[in-house]
């Protein structure tokens, strides 16, 4: 997966002293919303924004539940806990949270069959010639094997094994990144005092009103159901899905992706934890939609995500109850959504972040993700003065590409798939593609090559595991691997597989090294 | 698992043998070799006339000279090569390879924003530092300084170099023919059936058009000429001449001297029709103003190896190569531009987005072509005197005496190293003396 860059803000909140600033900030950051989303950007804001530039109020309500979405997260999300000068094990401790090697996937090419997308990379590349192409060359071979048994995360989840990849270290051994699962009800509010901390003001309020500017259009204030008003010039809509500035002020309008991404409804529901914790998050295809397992320290978080065209409410509900083995912790929980995003995520003086700004479903677990994207692009194009048409631009520009991306990604897991017993699957078989997924697949099938980018969340491993783990297998592979004699070749790949071996067979149990890092590094 | 499918192409024709087809034929016959696939390389008159842009071939990122085995000693022997650290574009100097080192999260050029500026820019560039001495060494792996390397393009005698590279034609199974009859090759980009002039003809799968020429007849070359060099310097230059560019290449022997038509400067959006694939000047009429003109053909060779289709089913491979090229040619366009505009002849592909954000905050993003990387167009930028008008707000929360230390002790580590580079006279003197 792709890197975005970013800066060190932790590592420079050190050396700032903030009692020093003098006089007003220039701009008075809003943020609506209290979730994830709202007390991320406020974590970031004042720890990444001198404190002459920006003052961050934080509006939210008590009253007002946590959606809480993207329970499993990506590799990206360590970056900004560092980035916000985070220690790693206090913040497992107080989110319950697990390491995560990836995603496994059941029943999507086919009912029965099962993949791993892993956070890192296959084989080893030659001569700038992808690992696939000399896996395919062989892959008739018994011997060779499947492509999994070439990346050390997959066999690393395979065997519930874990260990922090050391960068020092061999390189094929610790060729993985990782990720956590974490209860989302539980980072917001550690967020929140990483943000207080730092000079964010919280106010305990509803926004009943919005007040704009009868010039500029822009919003000059919102006003709170007790009658307080607070004013900024710039305004952050955290508050979930209703978009109560961007879209209920500011008429920002949506598109809607439901026509590749038809799922909308999801029913979530935790359930007690029974033995070992998995590092990994599961995805399980179901007849109408699919459904989550994702392993967190003190439970299991479970959801069906549906298409309501195919399968109510009731239905979904006794779905996901009859495929929870453990207890259920609390009722089952229904939420409704719209695949697709804001036409103009940051419009006039208000950026949308979060769910206001657009949803994709959880399918690859890009929720916090895209939290995060565009909370850095915010910190990056972050307003120096009144007129910042410039940065809007860039930063609309950036995050429609970012949406774009992520959503072609998640649309081939639906149409890479041979299942043809529910209405559903028959439905999303025969889906009008996306152009540039389309010629990305075609262009695979036939060669196995890619259409590279360098913008974007992911890159060729992630697409790599997704298209060959739902049986897209190019007819052919680059003609250069024909240089390479095949029995020297077979040879180099039984090599290969056993280093990874080794490799996995070194690394300690997940759940035994989770409780170890949790309580040694926390105490 | 299913076995692959047996590979169907067979043949690979290249029209042309100047710099741009002998180099693809070069390239693609090792990357073929072994597998049965034949590379053919057909003469094509007036192939060679626009050889003289590609005097300025950038060590990075595509280096295929370096892949292929020929190296800059080699080069120093056989085509009178010289090095660029730099390249002068009218009153503009840009040095080649990073300026700085980021720190505490902030860009370089952010914190050089925030210091006095008694120092230019480019006082922190190696490459700058060596060009003030007329001095010279190759960048090694790592140095005292970490990361900050400087980079170097090779002036090289084209014609000279075609010939070395055409003495590999038969060690790596290039066949070369007959020219090719220009009545019986089609330009429609269909046919792909070659007839030679000794009347002998051939069925190719792909034919590489590398013939120098735009079926459209837009091509920027006027001329070459060259005279005698008194002392070669690490650096080229560009000049606005009136009717003309000028590029002036300082070899190790002589200048050459280029002029090249400033009207011109299209590109195909899709090089690759049919089973002909149009690379070089053949594919676009961009002037050569700046090192990564090269890098474009370097590319689209590059690419083609990687990417040869296996059958005769061009279609996948073709919209995706024709992407990717179009993707670089905007970049070498929106790049050209720059240059242009700021030698006084203001451009409509000077790339007005990126830019405003750039002269506003100093941020640039990347686009999905790597031709030219991040610290390239930063670079280009604050050479052009684009200079941001705000820094990374990041960047001010350093304490102030933290940067001056930090940009103090960056710049004499930078002529410390730096003044052990000998100068670029000596350095070609000793090298051809190795080489002896």
């Amino acid at each position: 997966m792709a890197c975005v860059v970013i800066s060190d803000w932790a590592r420079i909140a050190k050396t700032t002293n903030k009692s020093t600033v003098m006089g007003q900030p220039r701009h008075k950051v809003v943020v609506v919303g209290g979730g994830t989303a709202g007390w991320m950007t406020a974590a970031a804001i004042t720890t990444a924004i001198p404190s002459t530039l920006a003052s961050v109020t934080l509006i939210e309500s008590e009253a007002i539940g946590i959606i809480g979405v993207g329970e499993a997260t990506l590799p990206h999300l360590k970056r900004f806990n560092d980035n916000l000068g985070i220690d790693e094990a206090s913040f497992m401790k107080a989110t319950s949270a697990t390491f995560k090697l990836g995603i496994e996937f059941r029943n999507w090419g086919q009912r029965g069959d099962a993949y791993f997308h892993p956070f890192g990379d296959y084989g080893v590349e030659n001569q700038s010639i992808g690992f696939h192409h000399f896996w395919r060359r062989l892959a008739h071979d018994s011997e060779v094997g499947d492509f999994s048994r070439y990346s050390v995360p997959v066999m690393a989840a395979a065997a519930s094994k874990f260990r922090h990849p050391d960068e020092t270290g061999d390189r094929l051994a610790n060729s993985y990144g990782y990720a956590y699962q974490l209860d989302a009800t539980r980072y917001a509010p550690f967020l929140r005092s990483v943000a207080e901390a730092r000079g964010a003001t919280r106010v305990e309020g509803f926004v009943a009103q919005t007040h704009r500017n009868g010039e500029t259009g822009d919003i000059e204030s919102v006003a709170l159901d007790d009658g307080r008003v607070i004013d900024g010039t710039l305004f952050v809509d955290c508050s979930g899905f209703n978009g109560l500035l961007i879209e209920q002020a500011l008429q920002a309008g949506y598109t809607n992706w439901q026509n590749w991404l038809p799922c909308d409804r999801a029913v979530a529901m935790p359930s007690e934890s029974r033995g070992a914790t998995l590092p990994y998050t599961q995805a399980i295809a179901e007849a109408s939609g699919w459904r989550w397992r994702i392993p967190l320290q003190h439970r299991m978080g479970n959801g069906l995500v549906y298409c309501s065209q195919f399968m109510d409410a009731d239905d979904a509900t006794s779905c996901l109850l009859g495929a929870v083995p453990e207890p259920e912790l609390s009722a089952p929980r229904q939420l409704r959504f719209t695949t697709g995003k804001r036409n103009r995520m940051w419009h006039h003086n208000c950026v949308a972040i979060g769910l206001s700004g657009g949803f994709l479903e959880p399918l690859e677990s890009t929720s916090i993700y895209l939290i995060q994207a565009a909370v850095e692009q915010l910190i990056a194009h972050f307003p120096l003065d009144a007129d910042y048409a410039v940065e809007r631009e860039a930063f609309n520009r950036l995050l429609d590409l970012e949406f774009v991306r992520v959503r072609d990604f998640l649309v081939l897991h639906y149409v890479a798939t041979e299942r043809n017993d529910s209405e559903f699957w028959r439905y999303m078989r025969h889906l009008q593609l996306p152009d540039s997924l389309r010629e990305r697949i075609e262009l695979f099938s036939h060669s196995g090559h890619f259409n590279e980018y360098q913008q974007g969340l992911f890159l060729r491993p992630s697409w790599l595991a997704v298209m060959l783990g739902q049986g897209i297998v190019p007819d052919h592979y680059d003609v250069r691997v024909d240089t390479i004699d095949p029995g020297q070749l077979k040879q180099r790949l039984c090599e290969l597989r056993s280093k990874i071996e080794t490799a996995v067979d070194g690394m300690p149990d997940h759940d035994a090294y989770l409780r170890a890092y949790c309580r040694e590094r926390a105490a | 698992m299913r076995s692959a499918r047996t590979r169907s192409l067979q043949t690979i024709a290249i029209v042309g043998a100047g710099f741009e087809g002998t180099l693809a034929a070069l390239w693609l016959g090792q990357a073929c070799r072994g597998t049965g696939i034949r590379i053919v390389l057909a003469p094509c008159p007036g192939a060679e006339a626009c050889d003289f842009a590609y005097a300025t071939l950038p060590a990075r990122p595509d280096d295929l000279l370096g892949a292929l085995g020929i190296s800059d000693l080699t080069l120093l022997q056989a085509c009178s090569a010289s090095f660029a650290l730099g390249v002068a574009l009218g009153d503009h100097t840009l040095p080649f390879g990073s300026v700085g080192m980021d720190f505490a999260g902030a860009d370089f050029h952010h914190h050089w924003l925030l210091t006095d500026r008694q120092e230019s820019y480019f006082a922190y560039s190696p490459a700058w530092q060596a060009m003030q001495g007329a001095q010279f060494a190759p960048p090694v792996a790592r140095n005292a300084i970490g990361s900050l390397q400087h980079e170097f393009t090779r002036l090289v005698d084209v014609p000279a170099l075609v010939d070395l590279l055409s003495r590999q034609f038969e060690s790596r199974g290039i066949r070369v023919t007959a020219p090719i009859d220009s009545n019986q090759w089609s330009p429609t980009h269909n046919a792909h059936k070659l007839v030679f002039t000794d009347s002998e003809s051939l069925d190719a799968d792909i034919v590489i058009d590398a013939s120098g020429s735009r079926s459209d007849g837009e091509s920027p070359w006027l001329h070459a000429q060259s005279e005698d060099t008194v002392a070669p310097l690490p650096t080229y230059k560009v000049e606005d001449e009136g009717p003309a560019w000028l590029r002036v290449t300082p070899l190790a022997d002589r200048t050459i001297l280029t002029r090249f038509d400033h009207t011109r400067s299209s590109a195909s959006r899709t090089p690759w029709e049919g089973n002909v694939v149009r690379i070089g000047a053949a594919a676009h009429a961009l002037p050569p103003l700046l090192p990564w003109y090269s890098s474009l053909l370097m590319r689209s060779i590059r690419r083609l190896a990687e990417w040869l289709p296996p059958s005769r089913d061009l279609d996948h491979h073709r919209r995706a190569f024709n992407r990717q090229f179009a993707a670089d040619v905007d970049l070498l366009a929106s790049a050209n531009a720059l240059v242009e505009t700021a030698l006084g002849r203001p451009s409509d592909a000077t790339p007005e987005a990126a830019l405003s954000l750039w002269c506003k905050r100093g941020a640039w993003h990347d686009p999905d072509s790597d031709l030219l990387n991040r610290w390239d167009w930063i670079g280009l930028l604050m050479a052009l005197n684009h200079y941001p008008q705000n820094h990374d707000p990041l960047a001010e929360r350093l304490p102030a005496k933290s940067r001056t230390q930090h940009c103090a002790r960056l710049r004499a580590e930078i002529v410390r190293i730096t003044s052990g580079f000998p100068k670029l006279t000596d350095y070609l003197a000793a090298a051809q003396q190795a080489g002896q």
